[in-house]
């Protein structure tokens, strides 16, 4: 069965992300202007949830001797330019020596380098239980390894290619692991061409275990409500969104259980695709989209 | 030994890959008070938190050496362990990084099955979570609990939390008769899920030499690659 490789420190799998950073990426989500609300921008509710998913994963990784490499992630970004907003210095890697740092790709960094060099720790305070039914607040220092940025166009194109290098790198060196998984989040249209023809190249490299998984996310910028997790091109509202479902890969079966634990219902064809999504469906399907399979 | 006991095999291998400091089962050997009732545990600590093998060994150690005998004092003896526990690890956690931090504070989880063996001829067990146990008698399997279909096995079961602020998913329990000569296995999921798909006799008497072979062949055969447990139990085959 395909997408069921076991994923360990020998098998490692990795996940990275496609972040646009174009100039609509300053606006707020549609719909909390009118609301009148003092509405965060786009880019930066989208670099706290991508910061706090980096910092969940690595949690699921760490054990009390440490973490282990069951992940390497890389985050890109794409607008000013296209650019990776995680690297490995030259430095990092000769101290990284034994860590399984893929040569040749420092923009996909193992979990264990990512949680001992976050860019900063900032110091937030968080509500938890006070054990008598009510809450308190406690401080917790909360890692952030890149910035919000919103400027230019949305080379999205050029981002797919970039994806498609490391990839391409990584399974050539892991050719049995888990496919790697890519998570794609913008809130427009390419400017730099016809991203359809990038993404299919990109899906075909894969493992023995399945092809390289694509997934997309589309932010709202109008009020109508999202579509999440669609299994049709039928009824998609215009050709941004079909383009996007048809860029889509369908979800193996260990995302198809998240996504039904979670409360959607999922079946063969349901694509890893949301059109429209409001920062709660974007936290929702950045989740499901980094929950491969058990952990060994 | 307890006097009630003939035999008593206790197995473990990590899981395929891993070294056996990352095993995160844990077993105690079975205890005899001095009424002769007999406690043995098996505990299966979740990969996906730190400090389980830990919690594991202070979850069967703190059954073993209990006086809990019904399941509704259960609930109280897990308070009293989540306390040792937190003792246990209090000295670990300073310094640490930000990431071993948020993780001791998220506490450890496990799997568990408690068995009781009374002089009278009952027995007991409670369980939260997908740790099994097989009753046998000759070569047939009376009863398999608290999971009897391996379709059961997922990857979500219910796990006992280390921290003294989380509600406890409530345990399950049963309760049965015992004969003279009887076997008990208490196995880990992994293995507990396999021995359903086959014969859970095949994995009884079997020497440090023959366990290995047999997870191998298990492993070779499609068992997921967990760690494996096997406590096996054997009543004296005398008349009580």
């Amino acid at each position: 069965m395909p997408y069921s490789a076991e994923i360990s420190r020998t098998s490692p799998a990795a996940v990275l992300f496609l972040l646009d950073q174009s100039a609509s990426m300053g606006d707020p989500f549609g719909g909390a202007e009118e609301q009148g609300d003092a509405a965060p921008s786009k880019a930066r509710v989208l670099a706290d949830t991508v910061n706090r998913l980096l910092q969940n994963l690595i949690l699921r990784c760490a054990k009390e001797d440490g973490v282990r490499d069951y992940f390497s992630v890389g985050v890109i970004g794409y607008g000013e330019r296209v650019q990776p907003l995680l690297r490995l210095t030259d430095e990092m890697l000769e101290e990284e020596g034994e860590v399984a740092v893929v040569p040749g790709v420092a923009e996909l960094v193992p979990v264990s380098a990512l949680a001992e060099r976050p860019l900063r720790l900032e110091e937030r305070l968080k509500r938890v239980p006070d054990g008598r039914g009510g809450f308190t607040e406690q401080r917790a220092k909360v890692p952030v390894w890149f910035d919000p940025e919103a400027r230019n166009g949305t080379p999205m194109c050029q981002a797919l290619d970039y994806a498609t290098q490391l990839v391409r790198r990584w399974v050539n060196l892991h050719p049995r692991s888990f496919p790697p998984i890519v998570l794609n989040v913008t809130d427009g249209e390419a400017t730099d061409g016809d991203p359809l023809r990038f993404a299919q190249t990109l899906r075909e490299y894969g493992t023995d275990d399945g092809e390289t998984l694509l997934l997309n996310v589309h932010l709202s910028s109008s009020t109508e409500p999202a579509i999440e997790l669609p299994d049709t091109i039928e009824g998609l509202p215009d050709e941004h969104a079909r383009q996007l479902f048809q860029m889509s890969s369908t979800l193996p079966f260990s995302m198809r259980a998240a996504a039904e634990a979670e409360g959607y219902a999922v079946g063969l064809d349901t694509r890893g695709f949301v059109f429209n999504a409001d920062p709660v469906a974007l936290i929702r399907f950045l989740e499901i989209g980094t929950r491969p399979s058990t952990l060994r | 030994m307890p006097p009630l006991l003939s035999e008593i095999r206790t197995h473990w291998l990590p899981k395929q890959g891993h070294t056996p400091d990352e095993y995160e089962d844990a077993t105690a050997p079975p205890v005899a008070a001095a009424d002769g009732t007999v406690r043995a545990a098996l505990a299966d600590g979740a990969t996906e938190s730190a400090f389980a093998g830990a919690w594991a060994r202070t979850l069967v150690e703190e059954f073993t050496g209990s006086d809990v005998t019904v399941p509704e004092t259960f609930a109280e003896s897990i308070h009293r362990t989540r306390r040792v526990f937190g003792g246990r690890i209090a000295e670990h956690a300073t310094d640490l990084p930000w990431y071993a931090a948020a993780k001791a504070e998220e506490g450890a989880f496990a799997a568990f099955l408690g068995f009781v063996l009374y002089p009278n001829g009952a027995w007991r067990a409670v369980a939260v979570g997908d740790c099994c146990l097989f009753h046998l008698r000759g070569g047939a399997c009376l009863t398999t609990w608290p999971l009897d279909d391996p379709a059961d096995f997922g990857n979500r079961p219910d796990l006992l939390g280390s921290r003294l602020d989380v509600s406890q998913p409530d345990a399950q329990t049963t309760s049965a008769q015992w004969t003279a000569g009887d076997r008990f296995l208490l196995v880990s999921d992994a293995l507990a899920a396999y021995l359903l798909a086959h014969d859970p006799a095949a994995a009884t008497g079997l020497d440090a030499e023959a366990f290995v072979a047999f997870v191998a062949g298990a492993r070779a055969d499609g068992m997921r690659n967990d760690d494996v447990t096997l406590l096996e139990l054997v009543l004296r085959p005398q008349l009580r």
